[in-house]
């Protein structure tokens, strides 16, 4: 497989898809540490706890009607989950086109206004798993 | 969807696809199929409800027996 570079990232938050509103996105798969290092040892042990899964996303703001603002806004701040997806590259989803999914995700924070005199408008969101399954890869 | 809810048709209107309908495309509450997305997603302007299925116009057919008897004098 060849090297890629990242053009066509489709991000969808609660059914909207804002990919031509997304400037970076990483998702990231991460689980605990858990030290259970005993006596005797000579290194150290590490288990993996409990997984704290979640999808990053940068938004170009944008307040119209049905586009960043007026998704995401309503999303912050509720413990109703929503669904967010994010495919690698436009097309079917398969094992070279993978999508990560969390269908069950809250947003805890979210900037409406952030910027400086002349830049571009954006947001910062980390949409994090609330229970249910977490981070899902998907490859079909 | 609940029973006996009628289903609604959207029109996608804000500026993102929704549901991968594109702005102008139609779709139903069915497709959406959970209430609380559906709410959101009108909340935020990206729908907007066309015309509700499955519900008849008002009919204003009076029925039979409720116009008074000939003659019948009214008491006092």
């Amino acid at each position: 497989m060849a090297k890629s570079i990242l053009r066509e990232a489709k991000v969808e938050v609660n059914g909207v898809d804002l990919s031509n509103h997304v400037q970076k996105v990483t998702v990231t798969k991460k689980a605990d540490e858990q030290d259970v290092t005993a006596m005797g040892a000579k290194s150290k042990e590490t288990l993996l706890g409990i997984s704290d899964d979640m999808i990053q996303v940068t938004f170009y703001q944008d307040h119209a009607e049905g586009s960043v603002n007026r998704t995401l806004s309503p999303l912050q701040g509720s413990n109703t989950p929503f669904k967010i997806k994010v495919t690698h590259s436009s097309g079917s989803i398969s094992k070279t086109n993978p999508a990560w999914e969390i269908e069950e995700c809250i947003l805890p924070e979210f900037t409406p206004l952030d910027g400086q005199v002349g830049s571009a408008e954006t947001t910062d969101c980390s949409f994090k798993p609330a229970g249910g399954e977490g981070l899902k890869e998907l490859t079909s | 969807m609940p029973d006996g809810k009628a289903a609604t048709t959207y029109e996608v209107v804000g500026r993102q696809a929704v549901l991968g309908r594109a702005k102008g495309d139609r779709i139903t509450s069915a497709e959406i199929g959970d209430e609380t997305q559906e709410q959101r997603l009108l909340d935020s302007g990206a729908i907007k409800p066309i015309t509700p299925e499955a519900q008849p116009a008002p009919t204003t057919t009076t029925s039979p027996g409720t116009k008074p008897e000939a003659g019948a004098t009214p008491k006092e």
